[in-house]
């Protein structure tokens, strides 16, 4: 198998265009968004990398470019070193093959008029992977392989519970048999009882059939236990990111630290919370995005953006004043 | 259990001596709340099985379980909002002061609602209400319950707004609920649960839909808002690690029975049930490195059915399990119903 990067960001930036707050709907001042600011990072085969950060840190836009949903401002995107966004014909038809999604929301993300069964079977179909006389069984197969009975292909989805619905969504991703599955917030707003079962699976899956996996939390439980790699993002940038046991044991920006703080433990008092709120990305102030909620920062935080730089061979980090040396 | 802070939340000390009707500091030993044997019936179904519970003056207690367990559904029925004739109640609930009010009228229960007993919802966008600026929905109460002023009102809310950790308290309060983020509006939530000084505050999941720093913030602040009140707290929470870092005590809930509860120290460190230790193997922390989950299915609430309701999903279940009822009792310190405890 090559190491060749499956995915590659570099430099990727976004900005929307939005209208200054608070002026009138036809106001012709623009003021632009930041949503992701020079986002580097890669994927190579049968890693997996967890991206955590809080609402309003770019996870969801930096999916959309991954998938091609969006087009990056400056920078390039790129899946096996082609422009994601220019791929075309057999290239694209691979890519939609090889990149399987499983959204938040599984209960949104499939047609209620379709039976279990043809859910799981359109991605087969669509790329024309199994004759129609075998598509019964490999349904069966799949729906069994995500740990549900065979028979509930004949069900719809306002039959089936939250947690089902969820294998559903992760059956219906593997069946295209992809080399990378993406999630984004995949078992967030379950019980804890039902969680467990699906990261068990997810973990599974991955090892046994040599997946990569990219998977957007807010947990940072979740990242530890699905991943080794993590990326942590505030406001539009990759503030820390390396081996999730290094960042997590050791972390080197305040606001890693801060995240793992907030992370329910046993018994362990409250420490205190980071104050305010993750400002507005519209017109950011010069310096770091984080200096404005950070303990540590000093003079200097507020006039230059730290950039990410490489500490380790597997490290890097944007903080002027890391805690780690 | 966790030191209080005044300094973090900015507390107000300027509060009118007339509101601050409690001034003993807490915690002490009188129960506030005695919950004994309640039985819920919706139909046919048996949704809350004979709970029983007590609440100290000043304490926190947390009711943990997963959906389905009850949880919400015990919150709505001690605020009174789940009564007879909607559903069948059966057992006591009885406040202080106010007696047992399980059967209280509506009009008894509007002296108790809102005022003595308040609540906050999971989710605040949903519970405020869209149409009314945040200072009309916390004056209001503040005008009806402690009939106040329009003067004094507002600035009681601008005082309660600060001391919930809202900057620019007095222009926030001509905004719109839809104008405030996630952890804002549940601050406004919060504020406007603790606007009456009440006796109970009920927490219903409040910081599921927010990010964990917010989670963070929102927690301590009813924390430590409660406990300067001398306030009392019911968590509603499926976090068991969340649990024991804002519970004096907790009650661990199935299928709408009690299976184990006691101080949240003793149960989270040594859960005896089958069904605790399950759920806290469930719980990820970072150094998790094997789950075992808990294997799928429903409780049945048909309201015959006799014996625990833990029983199908159970690995040490025998076979007196599926037929006779475990009753709580005192076990290690902490009340257990589990005929093959670990």
């Amino acid at each position: 198998m090559t190491t060749a990067p499956l995915f590659r960001l570099l430099d990727v930036q976004k900005a929307y265009e939005v209208g200054a707050p608070g002026a009138s709907l036809l106001a012709r001042t623009k003021r632009s968004l930041r949503a992701l600011d020079g986002v580097r990072l890669s994927l190579k085969p049968g890693e997996s990398l967890a991206i955590v950060g809080e609402s309003g840190s770019g996870k969801t836009t930096l999916l959309r470019v991954l998938l091609g949903l969006t087009q990056p401002t400056d920078g390039r995107a790129l899946f096996r070193e082609k422009d994601i966004a220019e791929l075309a014909g057999a290239d694209r038809d691979r890519f939609c093959r090889e990149v399987a999604m499983i959204y938040q929301d599984a209960r949104g993300s499939l047609n209620p008029r379709m039976s279990i069964l043809d859910l799981v079977a359109e991605p087969l179909d669509h790329h024309g992977l199994c004759r129609r006389v075998d598509r019964r069984d490999r349904v069966a197969a799949l729906l069994m392989r995500v740990g549900l009975p065979a028979e509930m292909m004949l069900r719809y989805v306002s039959a089936l519970s939250g947690g089902q619905l969820r294998r559903v969504a992760i059956a219906r991703a593997l069946a295209s048999e992809p080399s990378v599955l993406v999630a984004d917030e995949a078992v967030s707003g379950l019980d804890v009882s039902t969680q467990a079962q699906l990261l068990k699976l997810l973990r599974d899956l991955q090892r046994e059939m040599g997946l990569s996996l990219l998977f957007i939390t807010h947990d940072l439980g979740v990242a530890a236990y699905l991943c080794e790699r993590i990326a942590v993002m505030y406001l539009g940038r990759i503030v820390e990111s390396g081996l999730t046991r290094e960042v997590l044991t050791a972390p080197a920006h305040p606001y890693t630290r801060a995240l793992l703080n907030a992370s329910p433990r046993f018994f362990a008092p409250i420490s205190d919370p980071l104050p305010g709120e993750v400002p507005s990305p519209i017109d950011l102030p010069p310096g770091c995005r984080f200096a404005s909620r950070c303990v540590r920062a000093e003079a200097d935080c507020r006039a230059t953006e730290p950039p990410l730089q490489a500490a380790t061979s597997t490290r890097e980090f944007a903080c002027l004043h890391p805690l780690i040396a | 259990m966790k030191p209080m802070s005044l300094a973090a939340t900015g507390a107000a000390t300027s509060l009118p001596e007339a509101l601050e009707r409690h001034v003993e500091p807490a915690p002490h030993k009188a129960a506030l709340l005695t919950v004994e044997d309640l039985s819920l019936m919706r139909g046919d179904s048996l949704i809350l099985d004979n709970v029983s519970f007590m609440l100290r003056r000043g304490a926190t207690l947390g009711l943990v379980g997963e959906s389905g367990a009850g949880k919400s559904t015990i919150a709505l029925a001690l605020i009174g909002l789940l009564r007879p004739p909607e559903v069948g109640l059966a057992g006591r609930i009885c406040l202080e002061q106010a007696g047992d009010v399980t059967n209280a009228t509506e009009a008894a229960w509007l002296k108790l609602r809102g005022r003595r007993v308040t609540m906050i919802f999971q989710d605040a966008s949903a519970a405020l209400n869209p149409c009314f600026t945040i200072g009309r929905q916390i004056m209001t109460p503040l005008r009806r319950v402690l009939g106040l002023g329009r003067t004094a009102a507002r600035a009681r809310a601008i005082e309660l707004l600060e001391s919930v950790g809202l900057n620019d308290a007095p222009s926030r309060l001509a905004a719109y609920p839809h104008q405030l983020s996630g952890g804002m509006q549940q601050r406004v939530m919060i504020a406007i649960a603790l606007s009456s000084n009440p006796d109970l505050l009920l927490a219903d999941e409040p910081t599921s839909a927010l990010d964990v720093t917010i989670q963070a913030q929102i927690i301590r602040l009813i924390m430590d808002e409660t406990r300067r009140r001398a306030a009392s707290c019911i968590f509603v929470l499926h976090d068991l690690a969340l649990a024991s870092q804002c519970c004096d005590d907790i009650v661990v809930l199935y299928g709408g029975q009690v299976v184990e509860t006691g101080p949240s120290r003793v149960v989270l460190s040594e859960p005896l049930h089958p069904y605790t230790q399950a759920l806290k193997a469930c719980v990820l922390e970072l150094e998790t490195e094997d789950l075992q989950p808990l294997p799928s299915g429903a409780p049945s609430f048909a309201s015959r059915a006799p014996g625990c309701r833990f029983a199908p999903r159970c690995a040490r279940a025998l076979d007196k399990c599926a037929s006779v009822k475990p009753m709580l009792i005192e076990t290690r310190g902490r009340q257990l119903a589990c005929w093959n405890p670990a």
